[in-house]
């Protein structure tokens, strides 16, 4: 049986990658593949926790948090999309209409 | 299992279930209508949260939770409902007007609307953390997609990107939080983990509920997570913003008491000093900040960064006391918004006039009558009698003190003063300044004009006989 500490590691390793990845990268599309990755890291931890645990309740949450990754991802890309018409560019250093 | 249990339970869900009927029923005419047959969604959209008020008011509440202690139908739960569904509407029929000047009618917002106050009508029920994360997530999304539904516009294209990245990664933060919590409980709900929190001692659960909390403030807006709210509510379109400075905030605060209340008492020492030097940050950071603008939809962003710190100072003095003021004061805030932005929308022309402090210039003359009740929404949002505004505050005020929090108290006397003088720039604006080129456009249908007649004096009603909003809050503070 593999510890809980090192799903856990796992996970939030997974996490802080994606983290990095929202507040540093530029472009629109690697931005919203990070917010996947902290998404499946919270995932790792959950299924480790109901693995640890032998209890349906870890995994059940981490199937909804699949179901609302999958939401969040097809608003994120129509998002992104209808920017991308306006701006013909992914880059968010673009973003000049609203100061700030 | 008992199948008929939860069909009997059904009961309590009708109102949630009229406005999920409506939405559904408003995208189909949506689909079949013609381009200038969509304000047809619009008014169905507005029968249905009328009906849901309706069905609210007669529907029974649930002695327990229901679905397997999953919902609390409780008159904690019904008093924010109505706060929805009051938003809703005042947020569709400020959109007729806004859609009219922009002469396009994306006629998906009013569905989306409905379907976000769906999402929050089960968020504010909900007692565990799936059917909390799952009603959140609801109106989270469906709040991204209303702030950039403009997609031929390049400020709400903008504003709908800002909005998702932060908004998403807020709720990545919540959801390891919540990771966590169930981890360290092995349960989800919020009655069984707070039976593991009950010492309040362990490093581990205070950090899932800190990373649980920050990704809730920054859906308040609350300092230092406020960094998207001025570009958000610049860019989006208008009307939806008086939807989505109001509810969700009325949402995430309403889910903060219940957790509180429920889960998180034993951290007691720790989040009361949290949420004090939040609220305070906020409150400087909000007002200061608005001081400069020349926008007057970013000035109301900040100033609704500001309020969300008043607010908070309810939580801070967290209490029976102090979750009735802060109940008082969302509903309150949500006319006074609703009648700022109408402000905006009433001269707003369709290339972008309206915006600026500058715009009204003028506007005392042409409508006498229209800026008097914009100095009484003026007077309201700063917090001076005989507005619903002071009332809010006063009830904060007293809440704060009596906890012993004078210093608290006396800070957040002190951002009312400054807050004097952005939104009188206004109405100096509106009176003094006399070479403007305001007009004020006739629509035929009033929408704009009869929303802030109405906010406006809902206000003044709520600040002379506060009485029965008072005992309706007091009434609803109490969970359980």
């Amino acid at each position: 049986m593999i510890p809980i500490n090192q799903i856990i590691a796992l996970g939030l390793i997974i996490f802080v990658i994606g983290l990095f990845g929202v507040l540093f990268r530029k472009n629109l599309m690697i931005i919203l593949m990070a917010i996947e990755l902290m998404l499946n890291g919270v995932n790792v931890i959950f299924a480790g926790i109901g693995y640890h645990m032998k209890s349906p309740v870890g995994s059940i949450f981490a199937i909804f948090v699949i179901l609302m990754a999958v939401a969040e991802a097809a608003v994120g890309f129509a998002l992104a999309l209808s920017y991308f018409r306006q701006k013909k560019t992914y880059d968010l250093d673009e973003i000049s209409e609203l100061k700030g | 299992m008992d199948y008929s249990l939860y069909l009997g339970q059904l009961k309590y869900l009708i109102p949630e279930a009229i406005v999920l009927v409506f939405a559904l029923a408003a995208m189909i005419v949506h689909l079949f209508a013609k381009i200038n047959g969509r304000r047809a969604a619009g008014i169905l959209s507005i029968i249905g949260l009328v009906a849901a008020g309706i069905s609210l008011i007669y529907s029974p509440l649930a002695a327990g939770e229901i679905y397997s202690e999953t919902l609390s139908v409780d008159q904690f739960a019904l008093y924010f409902k109505i706060i929805f569904l009051i938003s809703g509407i005042l947020a569709i029929l400020l959109s007729f007007k806004f859609f009219d000047v922009e002469k396009s009618e994306p006629g998906e917002a009013y569905y989306l609307i409905l379907l976000s106050i769906v999402g929050m009508m089960f968020a504010v029920s909900s007692v565990d953390f799936i059917s909390f994360y799952v009603s959140f997530e609801l109106f989270a999304i469906l709040s991204y997609i209303l702030a950039g539904i403009f997609k031929k516009d390049k400020r709400s294209a903008e504003a709908g990107v800002k909005y998702f990245i932060l908004g998403t990664l807020s709720s990545a933060l919540m959801v390891l939080g919540m990771a966590i919590l169930v981890g360290v409980s092995g349960s989800t709900t919020y009655t069984e983990i707070a039976a593991m929190l009950a010492d309040g001692n362990s490093k581990i659960e205070l950090t899932g509920m800190l990373l649980l909390f920050s990704g809730l403030f920054f859906k308040l807006a609350l300092a230092p997570f406020h960094m998207w709210t001025p570009d958000v509510y610049e860019g989006a379109p208008t009307p939806l913003v008086v939807f989505l400075s109001t509810a969700p905030k009325a949402a995430v605060f309403a889910v903060i008491i219940r957790m509180i209340y429920v889960m998180f008492g034993g951290f007691e020492m720790q989040w009361q000093i949290i949420f004090q030097v939040i609220a305070v940050i906020t409150m400087f950071w909000g007002n200061i900040a608005a001081l400069t603008q020349k926008n007057i939809k970013r000035m109301m962003a900040y100033s609704s960064i500001a309020h969300a710190g008043y607010i908070m100072m309810g939580l801070a003095a967290f209490g029976t006391k102090g979750n009735m003021a802060m109940m008082f004061y969302l509903f309150v805030y949500l006319f006074m918004n609703a009648a700022a932005f109408g402000l905006i929308l009433l001269v707003q022309k369709n290339n972008g006039f309206g915006e600026y402090i500058d715009d009204m210039r003028g506007f005392a003359r042409k409508s006498p009558l229209m800026a008097g009740g914009i100095i009484v929404l003026l007077l309201s949002l700063t917090g001076i009698p005989p507005t619903a505004g002071f009332m809010g505050k006063y009830f904060l005020f007293t809440a704060v003190v009596e906890k012993g929090m004078y210093v608290l108290a006396v800070i957040g006397a002190l951002n009312s003063v400054i807050s004097l003088f952005y939104y009188f720039q206004i109405g100096r604006a509106m009176f003094m300044e006399e070479a403007g080129v305001v007009e004020i456009i006739k629509d035929k249908s009033y929408y704009a004009r009869s929303v802030i007649t109405v906010s406006v004096i809902v206000i003044l009603v709520i600040g002379i006989l506060p009485g029965t909003l008072t005992k309706f809050a007091s009434l609803s503070s109490l969970i359980k």
